[in-house]
């Protein structure tokens, strides 16, 4: 078998250049082959895959393979300065990522897994709408599976409802195209303005995997309950896809600024309320994102270098935590905060990445996160100080959402300590051991070297954020807001952590529609009572028929009497309307 | 009065944490008092004008936190449910 | 003497195509019950080859060229005509070639349907059909084309009482089909005989000529309505499809193969010829009736069926409701009334006849394999549990399939939805393109179904043992699943061949 996959190998390397294989299809092609391999094999192979791909990193910016198909030019692989620190960072995470499940015996989740990785590098490289579409609707469909590898009831369930919402991103990206072609002529990816309908069908598009509030309840309901490999893998690539993609086409759309605002703001009630550790990492995506989509809003470049910065890092905390408390959900089995606590002995190292994420979540400076936003806010006031009142509004959202973020102090507080733990947990596979170290020292480096950093980084424009200033504002923002939690935690007045359902925005689609539509439909029904007995009976019987037809799908006009009556009403239709028009 | 393996180990557990508790929190005030000081000492810039008030990070950061914690109190008395309202959450075992 | 052969088969083909399997139809039918699948690959065969031949040379002429054969000799327009211009030859094609496909499987499928004595009276009624379907699209005259129509109604009712030998419901079904299909065919031939009142022809093309110098008066629109109607009926155009769902959920599973890739797409053909031929001449009739009555019913066929199909449990019955919607999406494109419109809709004729041709002989295979039981229906969704795993050959062409019915990219089924779309949008519709994509995306919820439970069922049921697997079931449908890979690759050929097919009728009417 071995064999087999490396003559393919062999086959690949011969037949397609390196320079012009699109970046990410050899993760693709790869995750194809994946389940034939032996269980040692698959994450060298997964590796092999990656670096294969990441050789792409090299070639210089330009337009590089067009395939002419059905009277369009697709532009599957372009580069430029904005989608190499997203390639780079995809590949990075994607190889800590298979690290990290070095353990996992699920061919599914990890050849799902690569071929997800593989199909969004590929998305940030292509160069028009289309292929966008195609490689959008891959990741749509290769995270859904990885989702499925969890195996649970409740996993089936999010990841159908996972499904439809990511396809029907996919279904509007497509409109949006179909649109932006008829309007423009053309399907390059570029900059797209909201003055017509394409415009909006994109955006929309953009907004559902970018988690815009009302249309995040995916993200919420499915990460959670993905296995803990599977859920680190999740977290990289779908948001930041989309977050690539808003830069790229919206940047300085005002709308985004507000959109960014809320989603920053209303995720720390989730946060601070929330018992299930993962769904806490969900809602503290959403509200990093919320950072990235306001920069991207503002559109300098200051501000864009800003988004892609926090997008890149944020990449290795937000994995840094998944993995951190994927390890503490494979050794305890529970992710509720409300029974855990103390693991501090037990399992020191992942205690200590948990803090150094959450650390970066919370921007504290000689991290990579401190650097990024504060680009962001220096952006935020650059525009402010020319532009008008409206950037000191989302100035001050962003600051409370800087401050209140510290209410995440509660992952590791809760989890590691807190509580004393009589728990025997086993051991920690290495891999996932080395996988956290790594990261975590990535995020220190950023922060310490951020001359690293801004080499990457697509605009030539940053501030630098280490004057006594800036720092002591920021750790005075820090310190306080510590101080207020353990203030509120001693006084008994901050909300305990019980076992509830917290209604999000997948509300409307899991409960009202199936459930409460119905019954409003038959009270608006007893109204017509009231008033006239011959309408509402009309009515009734037509629901009852619809309800019938419904459970008896062959039923309709099957026998000859009521069909020839269709067939002669038809023949009616046609007449009059022959009849109205022409004589 | 007897106590079991058990129980010890539990107390000294309960000691040990509250052990680190109390050195995080001196950690923590000394970080206030460094701050505070600098703040008088220092002259510090923000990017707009009201940052530039004296104390003005440190009461936002206290109060923007215990805003969004009033807040929380108050959505959780509309938002919340009980944990089988979905019920295909708690279907499977606790993860 | 071999080029003679072939001279003579070429210049004959348009009666040959025809003649054959209905001669063999007649021959199949007193011969014992053996020869009966011999007798009907035979004759698909020779009919297939000849449509080949037929389409290769039409292809080499410029668009409008016709091809008039003049049966028995009699010049029209007092003799029968069967005229072959580029859009019939690529309907005979797709039926042709597409009715081969369904006799190789057949005897498979009919295995456990039908009992073996009764095997030449089968093949008769199903080389009848056949040839009654072919007929359909060549004939050139109104009369005739009520004469093909009975032929292909009467074989297909046969053919759908079948089923009897698993479920009585077949022969209820049958009699439905039988008495709705006549009152189609008599609304039809009423409407003909309209028009033979007002302009003493029957020829199509005479019609085309002579219906406009009489075009003021009232019996033509009625003759219009009534020639309209009853082929939609044959059409399974919404909303009067409700015969299609049951016909082909009991027929046998081989007859559901035949029937659900060709005869509604003759019936197709037959509708739009109607309106850009016969009443081409008259000015705005055609697209009057067409943007008011034929979208909106299109569109009323595509979310309707899509939707009965979600509800559905059979999965037989299933995939004739998603049947009705892909009508839909055809009447659509002819709707649209523009070049690229009927060029979309004959393009999906094509797709069409190959995704649903390969899902039926797929399904059929994977119920094959269900040794034996008939209650509850061997159809029944719940049936296929864990058949993706152990029929991978088979289930494997059968889900390449579904994906080209949903309209993966890489598939046929999205170069059709792809012109459709586009068709549509540059007439100015952006609305009911969206419709478009909406029944797209609805349909997936069913064909997800389909996945689920063939590979994702719950483990008890995944027992493990592979199944066999019959080289010809799975032969024909890998035959339809690369082709349906192939031409969603490289469309050009079917492009190409549409494109001419619309212009062919855009210029003759």
């Amino acid at each position: 078998m071995l064999d087999f996959a490396l003559m393919l190998w062999g086959f690949f390397l011969g037949v397609l250049p390196l320079g012009g294989m699109p970046p990410g299809l050899a993760m693709i092609l790869g995750a194809a082959v994946l389940p034939f391999l032996s269980l040692a094999m698959r994450p060298i192979w997964m590796l092999l895959m990656i670096a294969l791909s990441a050789t792409t990193l090299l070639v210089p910016a330009g337009e590089h393979v067009l395939w002419s198909v059905l009277g369009f030019e697709l532009s599957l692989y372009y580069a430029d300065a904005l989608s190499l620190p997203f390639s780079l960072v995809f590949h990075i995470a994607a190889a800590l990522a298979v690290i990290y499940s070095w353990h996992v015996r699920s061919r599914l989740e990890l050849a799902a897994g690569l071929a997800y990785a593989g199909a969004a590098i590929a998305a940030v490289h292509a160069g028009d709408l289309l292929s966008l579409f195609i490689w959008w609707e891959i990741t749509a469909i290769t995270s859904v599976f990885v989702l499925l590898a969890a195996g649970t009831y409740a996993a089936r369930q999010a990841s159908m409802r996972y499904l439809v919402v990511q396809v029907a991103s996919g279904v509007l990206l497509l409109g949006g195209a179909g649109l932006f072609y008829v309007e423009n002529g053309h399907i390059v990816f570029t900059s797209i303005t909201l003055d017509s309908g394409a415009g909006w069908f994109i955006l929309l598009a953009f907004g559902i995997k970018a988690a815009f509030p009302l249309l995040n309840g995916w993200l919420q309901d499915a990460y959670p309950k993905a296995t803990p490999s599977g859920a680190v893998i999740l977290s990289i690539f779908t948001t930041k896809l989309a977050i690539y993609a808003l830069a790229r086409g919206f940047a300085g759309a005002e709308i985004l600024i507000w959109i960014g605002g809320v989603m920053a703001v209303v995720p720390l009630v989730f946060i601070l309320l929330e018992n299930d550790l993962r769904r806490v990492l969900a809602f503290s995506l959403n509200n990093q994102l919320g950072f990235m989509v306001v920069a991207i809003g503002v559109g300098t470049p200051l501000a864009l270098n800003g988004a892609v910065a926090l997008a890149f890092v944020h990449i290795l905390y937000k994995a840094l935590l998944f993995m951190a408390v994927g390890n503490v959900v494979y050794h305890t089995g529970t992710a509720k905060l409300s029974e855990l606590g103390g693991l501090y002995r037990q399992l020191p190292m992942t205690m200590l990445c948990c803090v150094i994420g959450v650390l970066a979540m919370m921007a504290t400076p000689l991290l990579g996160s401190f650097v990024a936003k504060t680009q962001i806010m220096t952006a935020l006031g650059d525009g402010g100080g020319s532009g008008g009142g409206e950037f000191v509004v989302a100035y001050l959202m962003l600051l409370l959402a800087s401050a209140a973020i510290h209410g995440s102090i509660k992952i590791p507080y809760f989890t590691f300590f807190a509580r004393p733990n009589q728990r025997n947990l086993g051991k920690t596979p290495v891999g996932v051991g080395i996988a956290m170290g790594i990261t975590a020292v990535l995020c220190v480096i950023l922060g310490v070297f951020p001359q690293i950093f801004y080499a990457i980084l697509p605009y030539a424009k940053v501030k630098n954020p280490y004057d006594l200033s800036h720092v002591t504002g920021h750790l005075q923002l820090l310190a306080f807001a510590l101080l207020a939690f353990v203030v509120l935690l001693r006084l008994g007045l901050y909300p305990p952590h019980l076992r509830e359902t917290l209604l999000n925005s997948d509300w409307f689609y899991r409960r009202l529609a199936p459930q409460y539509i119905k019954p409003q439909m038959a009270q608006i029904l007893a109204l017509g009572k009231a008033s006239d007995q011959r309408l509402d009976t009309a009515l009734a019987r037509i629901i009852a028929g619809a309800r019938w037809i419904a459970d008896h799908p062959v039923a309709g006009p099957v026998i000859p009497g009521p069909a020839a009556l269709v067939q002669v009403l038809v023949l009616l239709l046609i007449i009059a309307i022959l009849y109205v028009n022409l004589l | 009065m007897r106590l079991n393996a058990d129980e010890v180990k539990y107390k000294m557990e309960v000691l040990a944490l509250r052990r680190y508790g109390r050195l995080f929190l001196v950690c923590l005030a000394a970080l206030l008092v460094v701050l505070l000081v600098i703040e008088v000492l220092a002259v510090r810039h923000g990017e707009f004008a009201f940052e530039d008030l004296p104390f003005f990070p440190a009461a936002f950061g206290f109060g923007g936190f215990v805003l969004m914690v009033a807040l929380g109190w108050g959505c959780r008395r509309y938002l919340a449910r009980s944990a089988r309202y979905y019920s295909d959450e708690e279907r499977d075992d606790d993860a | 003497m071999i080029s003679f052969a072939s001279e003579y088969a070429l210049e004959h083909a348009p009666a040959l195509i025809i003649v054959v399997p209905l001669l063999l139809a007649v021959v199949a039918a007193l011969c014992p019950a053996r020869m009966g699948y011999m007798l009907a690959l035979v004759a698909s065969a020779i009919s297939a080859l000849l449509a080949c031949l037929q389409m290769q040379v039409m292809a080499g002429l410029p668009t409008d060229y016709r091809v008039s054969y003049h049966l028995g000799g009699w010049t029209p327009p007092w003799g029968i005509e069967f005229a072959v211009d580029s859009t019939a030859a690529l309907v005979v094609l797709v039926i042709a070639v597409m009715g081969f496909i369904a006799t190789i499987s057949s005897k498979q499928l009919f295995l456990r349907e039908v009992d073996g004595s009764n095997y030449n009276r089968v093949y008769g009624a199903w080389l009848l059909a056949f040839a009654g379907l072919l007929g359909l699209v060549m004939t050139a005259d109104a009369f005739n084309l009520f004469v093909f129509f009975e032929i292909s109604s009467l074989a297909s009712v046969t053919l759908v009482a079948m089923g009897s030998g698993v479920d009585k419901r077949a022969l209820v079904a049958a009699f439905n089909y039988l008495l709705i299909g006549a009152i189609g065919a008599i609304f039809y031939v009423i409407g003909a005989g309209f028009c033979y009142a007002m302009t003493g022809t029957l020829n199509m093309l005479d019609l085309g000529v002579r219906l406009p110098q009489v075009a003021s008066q009232v019996p033509v629109y009625i003759g219009f309505g009534f020639m309209v109607t009853g082929v939609m009926v044959k059409a399974a155009v919404f909303p009067m499809h409700f015969w299609l769902a049951p016909s082909y959920g009991y027929a046998p599973m081989a007859v559901t193969v035949l029937l659900a890739s060709v005869a509604t797409k003759a019936a197709l053909y037959v509708l739009i010829r109607i309106f850009m031929t016969i009443f081409g001449g008259i000015d705005v009739l055609p697209q009057l009736i067409l943007q008011w009555a034929l979208i909106p019913l299109a569109l009323m066929a595509m979310l309707l069926g899509t939707i009965l199909a979600i509800y559905e449990r059979d999965v037989k019955v299933m995939l004739a409701q998603s049947s009705v919607a892909q009508i839909g999406y055809i009447v659509l494109g002819f709707g649209v009334g523009t070049l690229a419109g009927l060029q979309a809709g004959f393009i999906h004729i094509v797709n069409h006849a190959m995704i649903k041709g390969g899902m039926f002989i797929g399904l059929g295979g994977l119920v094959l394999a269900m040794a034996g039981q008939t209650r509850p229906s061997p159809t029944r969704i719940d049936r296929l549990a864990g058949l993706g795993w152990r029929m991978p050959i088979t289930a494997s062409a059968f889900l390449i399939c579904g994906l080209s019915l949903i309209g993966v990219p890489l598939t046929a089924g999205f170069i059709s939805k792809f012109y459709l779309v586009s068709a549509v949008i540059s007439a100015g519709y952006w609305q009911i393109a969206a419709l478009v994509l909406l029944s797209s995306a609805l349909s997936v919820i069913y064909l997800w179904r389909l996945v689920e439970v063939m590979w994702f069922a719950p483990p008890e049921k995944n027992k493990g043992a592979r199944l066999p697997e019959s080289p010809l079931i799975y032969l024909p449908l890998w035959a339809l699943a690369l082709a349906n890979l192939w031409f969603g690759i490289d469309a050009g050929l079917v492009v190409d061949l549409s494109y001419r097919a619309a212009a062919a009728l855009m210029g003759a009417g």
